[in-house]
Formats: structure tokens, C-alpha cells, sequence
């Protein structure tokens, strides 16, 4: 895998973890919690983490595939993956608040 | 006409879009699951017409989504803009005013 989708990944994943956007989608739950599983915290709070993250792929790769689109590119690129892995950091900057207040307790 | 069909009507211009997205969203969830599950190249006509009413939405999803996404997560992606999308249109109306509401008891 690239280095560029794993930092991309990595930096997503982070952002399912610590930012305040999990709280509405906690809050969501009654509309996308599927009825048929398990109704744990522990899994409601996994899964809300797994659609923030994608979120966060989903909106910040926007910028990125107009961008290979205009520029005809046949795959993702270095710069491609630059402006994604930045729409990514600017959509965890709002979580760095947490992030610091989980490292140092 | 009964009491359910007096209620959807005052607000068709939610209900008719929200009912639109949300079979698009379903038939991608169906595609998704049936392709994940399905041998390569089943030429059923379920998976035809999964295929046939969702290829716009994947057409749209790709073109936003970078090269680096295989298919497989471009449908799931397609699928959660949908949801997005649903959620938007209400938060939209109810922003204006204009949003269903839930009734209250008898």
C-alpha cells in the first residue's frame, strides 16, 4: 500500500478516535444503528468511529479526485495524496483538542 | 385514503426525494452485499438491475472519490453519501421550518 493512503489512512483513523463530530454521530444513532445487531456502547461507539473516519476520507478525497480529474491523471499521485492527507489534517484539527487531553491525562 | 397517506402528502417535497435517495442507498447496499457474496460475473437479473439503477450514483461517487479507492469501497462510499445526503435534505427543512414532524400520541 502507498505511503501516501497509509498516512492518509492513519490520520482518518485518529480523527474516528478524537473528534467532536463522534459525539453527533453517537447522538445519530437511532437513525443508522442497524436494529439487528448488539445494543452495546462498546459497539456503538466502534462503529460511530468507523464512519467518522470514512468520513473524513470521503470528504476530504474530494479535493483530491477533482483534482486528478482535471489533471487526467490515470492513478493517484504525490499530489494527489498531498491534497488529500491536508483535507484530512484539516478535518482532525478540530480533534486535537482531545488528542492532547487523552496524552496527558 | 387512509390517515398514513393525509400525512405523507402536506409533505411530498421531502417525502419524495428522501423515498428516492433512500432506494438508491438500498439497492447499493444490495449490490454491495450480492457482489461480495456472488461469483465473479453472475449474470442474474437482480444483480442486473442492482447494477443498472445504482451505475449513476457509482459514475458520480467515482469521479469525487481519488483513484487510490477500488470499487468495492466506492460503493460503500456511494452508500454513505447517500445517507449524508438524506440527512442534509432534513436538516435542510427542518432548518426552514419545513421538516415533518413526528405526532404526537392519541
Amino acid at each position: 500500500m502507498p505511503t501516501g493512503l497509509v498516512l492518509v489512512l492513519g490520520v482518518a483513523m485518529l480523527n474516528g478516535l478524537f473528534s467532536p463530530a463522534l459525539r453527533i454521530v453517537v447522538l445519530f444513532a437511532p437513525v443508522w444503528y442497524p436494529a439487528l445487531l448488539p445494543q452495546t456502547a462498546g459497539l456503538l461507539f466502534f462503529l460511530s468511529s468507523l464512519i467518522v473516519a470514512t468520513l473524513t476520507l470521503m470528504i476530504a478525497g474530494v479535493p483530491a479526485a477533482i483534482y486528478e480529474r482535471l489533471s487526467g491523471a490515470p492513478d493517484s499521485n504525490f499530489i494527489s495524496m498531498g491534497i488529500w492527507l491536508f483535507g484530512v489534517l484539516i478535518l482532525t484539527a478540530p480533534g486535537v483538542v482531545n488528542m492532547l487531553a487523552a496524552l496527558t491525562g | 385514503m387512509n390517515e398514513q397517506t393525509i400525512q405523507l402528502l402536506p409533505f411530498w417535497y421531502f417525502h419524495l426525494p428522501n423515498y428516492v435517495l433512500a432506494a438508491l442507498m438500498y439497492t447499493l447496499m444490495g449490490r454491495i452485499i450480492l457482489g461480495a457474496i456472488a461469483p465473479a460475473g453472475w449474470n442474474n437479473y437482480i444483480m442486473r438491475a442492482f447494477v443498472t439503477v445504482t451505475d449513476p450514483v457509482v459514475s458520480v461517487v467515482r469521479f469525487i472519490t481519488p483513484h487510490a479507492i477500488g470499487l468495492p469501497l466506492v460503493l460503500v462510499f456511494g452508500a454513505l453519501w447517500l445517507m449524508l445526503l438524506r440527512i442534509a435534505l432534513f436538516l435542510a427543512m427542518a432548518r426552514y421550518g419545513v421538516a415533518p414532524t413526528v405526532g404526537g400520541g392519541g
